[in-house]
């Protein structure tokens, strides 16, 4: 648990702070030691609100949201094939 | 370290957390489009705290580290003042053309006064690697601040403001994918349609007639001069009757603290 809640205190400001690939790497870190990571949610609705425009020309304005979304579910059924994981 | 069981039955399971995923992706674009203002001003609110201890951390850091080594501060002196000859040469350019068109106007428009109002910003968040291009200032409608404002660094554009909240704004760069400007080129004031190619890049598709050469200058099409940046390079084929004038910003965006915001005209 203790584990848990210091790397979300480091996701957190890490989405503040670093470039958001670099937030979105140490989510999957995340998604694969814990159950149920719903923080990486947090991390891209806080990029999507903080650089994301509503009237992006060429992206969707919550693009990060859905990757994170997209990530979350790849890990599922990917632990599902894995022999072991962290 | 966990193992995964032979027969074990997590199908329904994680059928429940994949559709669990989808409902909280929903709800969260949901918040994003029906309540931006709400979303954007408590994130600020948070994020403006963080990002002045980074600043306070990082101006630190670099004082501490700069007394240990007397290589890397030979090293910084020198990158400053390549950057400050980087800036002073493109200035003495717009300077040069500031010449010539002031002297070309001055018999036109004899006693017209451009008004401009210039707004100094402090960059709270630059791109950084993020596929937004954007730029968060500190100003915003308490500042007089509108959409559809110009971004400055100097005399040449960076962007665009699109989004303006209480005590912040957010711009686009001119240089994004996809974000088309129209500009003057060079000498000739040909106008054509520069497309952003992202971090400080553009592109112009224009005849080969047109008589571009490196070094040129990109403009905007306005009273007061505004650059867009210096031709780079200029792309012909044979078989081709278009070329293709490749130019950047002069100004590195990722090293800029402070920009100035430029009422739309």
């Amino acid at each position: 648990m203790r584990r848990r809640i210091l790397l979300d205190i480091i996701l957190i400001l890490g989405s503040f702070i670093a470039p958001p690939w670099l937030a979105l790497l140490i989510s999957l870190v995340g998604l694969f030691s814990f159950e149920n990571f719903y923080e990486i949610f947090a991390v891209g609705f806080i990029i999507d609100g903080l650089y994301g425009i509503g009237t992006s020309t060429l992206f969707i304005p919550t693009l990060y949201t859905v990757i994170s979304g997209c990530m979350f579910i790849a890990v599922i059924f990917l632990r599902k094939h894995l022999r072991f994981y962290l | 370290m966990n193992y995964l069981l032979k027969n074990s039955h997590r199908g329904k399971k994680t059928s429940r957390q994949a559709l669990l995923a989808c409902a909280v992706i929903i709800i969260l674009i949901l918040l994003y489009f029906f309540a931006p203002n709400l979303v954007n001003n408590a994130l600020f609110a948070v994020a403006k705290p963080i990002w002045n201890a980074q600043d306070y951390v990082v101006e630190k850091y670099e004082k501490i580290y700069a007394l240990f080594s007397e290589k890397q501060k030979l090293a910084k002196l020198n990158a400053n003042l390549a950057r400050e000859l980087a800036e002073a040469t493109t200035a003495l350019q717009s300077a040069e053309v500031y010449k010539r068109e002031n002297e070309n106007l001055k018999s036109l428009l004899l006693g017209r006064d451009s008004g401009e109002k210039r707004i100094l910003a402090n960059i709270m968040a630059k791109p950084n690697h993020s596929l937004y291009d954007t730029l968060l200032l500190d100003v915003g409608t308490q500042n007089d601040i509108a959409i559809g404002d110009k971004v400055l660094a100097g005399d040449f554009v960076l962007g665009t403001i699109r989004e303006v909240y209480g005590n912040h704004s957010k711009a686009t760069l001119l240089s994004s994918h996809g974000e088309i400007s129209r500009v003057l080129i060079g000498e000739t004031n040909i106008s054509a349609e520069a497309i952003g190619r992202g971090a400080g890049n553009f592109i112009i598709k224009a005849p080969k007639e047109v008589a571009v050469t490196q070094g040129d200058i990109i403009r905007l099409p306005n009273l007061n001069p505004k650059f867009f940046g210096t031709v780079q390079d200029v792309e012909q084929t044979v078989t081709s009757t278009f070329q293709l004038i490749l130019f950047r910003l002069p100004v590195n965006i990722n090293n800029l603290r402070w920009v100035e915001i430029v009422k739309n005209e």
